[in-house]
């Protein structure tokens, strides 16, 4: 348990420096990009003068070591920096765009995990259909979020009235209950979680089939089949119990996928979560930003990893391992 | 069994906490009828018939920062929502300077007087008076905001300036030039009363931040949505608004979003064009020759090609009109050689043109055995231009390879001079000429920027193109100045020390039969972001 901690302290660290030096290493300079973006309209025009001020106002005037000690030091305090593109705090900008990338994301592994598992199930009882779902998995599996996301967004929204066609709530509407609030959000992210969900589901119907296939030769399920137990009971409680674990696993080891599934979903959607974010980040080399964005992602990937780690490390000293 | 039931319970907490989490985004999201970022206590003008209409909307998603002078995104939307909220001393129409906080202005040497509207208030109700326009001047110097007209440090524009009583000020400038009547009237004034308390506006956020003088106040603002509400101010003096509300709301797809009425105005996308061109109910403002595309040569790393010969072979090997019709779908031109576009008011009709002349091209440029790189960016109309001119030059006998990079890297390279050929696309070329040219023709000036846009050859040099570059700024007399750019054009057209790839034009339509306000001014195409498109003319 303690080397695991440690392993996971170490990638983190590891990621960390990384996180802190690619920006820097990209080609470009924040000042520059806000001075004139190419291909745009440009705003503004900036002297050197002004771009040096701006330098050493965001303190990126300093030698590389010293940035590093500095953003140590105001991320153990909780501060993430300032945003040079937005202008904004990076941990009120993320805190305020969290929530709707979370909400997408967990709802689609979420019904993802379930749908796959269920059908993996229910390809258990019927052959044909075990058949028909693995090809159509085999397809899906294989599009990209955003592509799902695109042809929803044309063949279905476009089509009808009552389906949004972008953001996470209507713009300056009126509610007038929570619920006509939670209504709106849900109809918002329907889409969204649909794309999502359709590209998930089958990793996870592959996972619940295949620790299904195994744990049905295992001697103990034999042994219940010959005592006469009905299939159901059998199902229930000695197959779907003992194949749980790595299904469960799997949401987890998922998360890293669909936390980068997620962001190009809500750039197709215009959804107000991190995707967009990240986007602008790298795109106007708002170094503060893409440091802040992929710190987030990196604690959850980890997080996210080390929960699989530990229930595979349970299930493991179910059967007789240890931690 | 415990363990089962914890994964289980884990799970539902998940579930729970992301949508809890989007509860809380609830409480402080702008509700329809204002909200947190309502700045201070300004009353809304009554809806009804004193507007063209009740409201426009306009595509958002995209968030463009709050609309005040150091918080908004350096670009051109943000610039244009601040601008909204806060107003300037002039305003620009189809044919120059307009009136709009000053009522009127005259300028002697390096002095320049304003005089303002009486009764223009900000939008906390107090009175806006000079004392404000020369705070904001001196804040200005102190703290650059972020759309700066009046220069930083030493580049400061003003030299001085005398509050003759609360409505004229007198501004002295350090050296008055053909722009400064402009810059001077771009800046935005703020409210003194507010701004002489915050010692660090870079990161000040507090709901008065939002407090202007503009046309139409920030009603609501939401960052990560990207979605702007604006509404109509009634202490607003010069002229009436169009819209009691202005909203920018967040769409997946432009074009989608204006089929379905969500919003009331778009581009049109080339492919298009005869679709809509062909319905009687949808007005258009064309952005003429607004994108430009130019092909740079790096001549510090090749020399030989400061050889005219050689460059007028690389205007023969290139069928800019494939570009025109294969990449801008038609839309645009094959742009002019002295640089300025065919449907600016200074554009010059004898500059020199060159016609596609293989032939030509490969008597100039073939057997010399050129093996050359060709920098772009992985914009898509950015990869096929340079695949089009690639095939050309090839074509002409040079070896020419592809470098398709992010703009950012692009910009950066070509900063450092790590290129041989490199192409750069931007917007604006049917803005006001003067700015542009200076800074990519004139010795003194071209490298001032360290963006590609703004760029001049590098390696390249020429004293009569530089004097009159740095001429024109000098001249104040709108004809003799509009002639130097004349000279200026006809010059670069000779001399080439850059290449015109072709010019893009654009259109943004609109339903003509709900709102028909939308313009541009002699100086910006992009209705969407000029002012005057939200006033009733």
């Amino acid at each position: 348990m303690k080397k695991k901690i440690l392993l996971m302290l170490c990638s983190f660290a590891v990621i960390y420096l990384v996180n802190f030096s690619i920006p820097r290493l990209m080609p470009g300079d924040p000042f520059d990009y806000q001075s004139a973006a190419a291909g745009e309209e440009s705003g503004t025009e900036m002297t050197e003068e002004l771009k040096d001020y701006l330098r050493a106002y965001y303190g990126l005037d300093k030698p590389f070591f010293t940035q590093l000690w500095e953003n140590v030091k105001g991320n153990l305090r909780g501060d993430l920096g300032y945003s040079i593109h937005y202008k904004q705090a990076v941990s009120g900008l993320l805190l305020e765009r969290l929530p709707w990338t979370a909400l997408i994301m967990f709802s689609a592994l979420v019904l993802s995990l379930i749908l796959g598992t269920a059908l993996a199930l229910l390809g258990q009882r019927r052959k044909k259909l075990d058949g028909a779902f693995y090809a159509l998995f085999s397809l899906l599996g294989e599009l990209p979020h955003f592509l799902v996301g695109i042809l929803l967004l044309f063949l279905v929204a476009a089509r009808v009235d009552w389906l949004p066609l972008s953001g996470a709530v209507t713009a300056f509407g009126i509610y007038y209950s929570e619920w006509d609030w939670i209504e709106d959000v849900l109809l918002h992210a329907l889409l969204p979680v649909a794309a999502m969900t359709l590209v998930t589901t089958p990793g996870f119907y592959f996972t619940a089939r295949a620790s299904f296939l195994s744990i049905a030769e295992k001697p103990y399920v034999l042994a219940a089949r010959a005592k006469g137990l009905k299939e159901g009971r059998i199902r229930r409680h000695y197959i779907f119990r003992n194949a749980l674990p790595p299904i469960v696993a799997r949401f987890f080891l998922s998360v890293g996928s669909a936390i980068g599934g997620t962001m190009l979903v809500e750039n197709v959607f215009a959804y107000p979560g991190l995707g967009t974010v990240m986007r602008e980040a790298v795109k106007y080399r708002d170094y503060p930003l893409i440091q802040g964005v992929f710190l987030l992602s990196t604690v959850l990937v980890l997080l996210s990893l080390f929960a699989a780690d530990m229930i595979n490390a349970l299930s493991d000293r179910r059967k007789g391992g240890s931690l | 069994m415990k363990k089962r039931k914890a994964v289980s319970l884990f799970l539902i907490i998940c579930l729970a906490l992301s949508l809890l989490s989007g509860c809380e985004s609830h409480v402080n999201a702008t509700p329809a009828d204002g909200g947190e970022a309502s700045p201070g206590t300004g009353n809304t003008a009554e809806a009804g018939d004193l507007y063209t209409v009740d409201t426009l909307k306009l595509a958002g998603g995209t968030d463009w920062g709050m609309p005040s002078p150091y918080l908004h995104v350096a670009r051109g939307p943000g610039q244009a929502k601040m601008r909204l909220v806060f107003a300037s001393l002039l305003e620009k129409d189809e044919t120059g300077d307009v009136p709009w906080l000053a009522e009127s202005w005259s300028f002697e040497g390096n002095e320049y007087t304003f005089t303002l509207f009486q009764g223009q208030s900000f939008q906390d109700g107090e009175p806006l008076t000079t004392e404000d326009v020369a705070f904001t001047i001196d804040y200005f110097e102190k703290y650059p905001p972020v759309t700066n007209s009046l220069g930083a440090g030493e580049s400061f524009l003003i030299e001085s300036c005398s509050i003759v009583d609360d409505y004229t000020i007198t501004i002295t400038v350090k050296q008055a030039d053909a722009d400064t009547l402009s810059n001077l009237g771009s800046f935005v004034i703020l409210p003194k009363h507010i701004w002489e308390n915050i010692d660090d506006p870079y990161t000040y956020s507090g709901p008065d931040c939002l407090v202007g003088s503009g046309a139409y106040m920030c009603t609501g603002y939401e960052g990560a949505a990207g979605s702007y509400e604006f509404t109509a101010f009634d202490g607003w003096v010069n002229g009436k608004q169009a819209a009691r509300r202005i909203l920018f709301v967040p769409v997946s797809d432009e074009l989608l979003a204006f089929e379905n009425g969500e919003i009331d105005i778009a581009s049109m996308p080339a492919d298009l064009k005869d679709k809509y061109m062909g319905d009687e109910s949808i007005g258009f403002v064309e952005k003429a020759d607004d994108m430009g595309y130019k092909m740079l040569i790096n001549f510090e790393r090749l020399p030989e090609f400061l050889d005219l010969s050689l460059r007028q072979g690389i205007y023969a090997a290139l069928d800019r009109q494939a570009i025109v019709d294969n990449v801008f779908r038609g839309m645009g031109s094959v742009g002019s050689a002295g640089y300025v576009p065919e449907s600016s008011l200074f554009y010059n009709e004898d500059v020199v043109k060159y016609e596609y002349d293989p032939e030509l091209a490969k008597e100039r440029l073939a057997g010399a055995g050129f093996e050359i790189s060709l920098l772009t960016d992985d914009s898509a109309d950015g990869i096929n231009i340079a695949e089009i001119v690639r095939n050309d030059l090839e074509a002409a006998g040079m070896s020419v390879t592809v470098e398709a990079v992010d703009s950012a890297s692009r910009d950066d390279r070509i900063n450092k001079g790590d290129y041989d050929f490199a192409i750069v696309g931007n917007g604006g070329w049917g803005n006001n000429p003067p700015s542009y040219m200076r800074s990519l023709f004139s010795d003194k000036s071209k490298y001032l920027s360290t963006s590609p846009i703004y760029m001049g050859p590098r390696g390249y040099s020429n004293e009569e193109m530089t004097a009159l570059a740095e001429g024109q700024l000098l001249e104040t007399d709108f004809e003799k100045r509009k002639e130097m750019f004349r000279e200026l054009e006809y010059l670069v057209s000779q001399e080439i020390p850059l290449f015109v790839l072709g010019n893009q034009s654009s259109y943004s339509m609109y339903r003509q039969d709900y709102y028909d306000g939308w313009m541009k001014t002699y100086a910006y195409q992009q209705a969407e972001q000029n002012r005057l498109s939200y006033m009733a003319r």
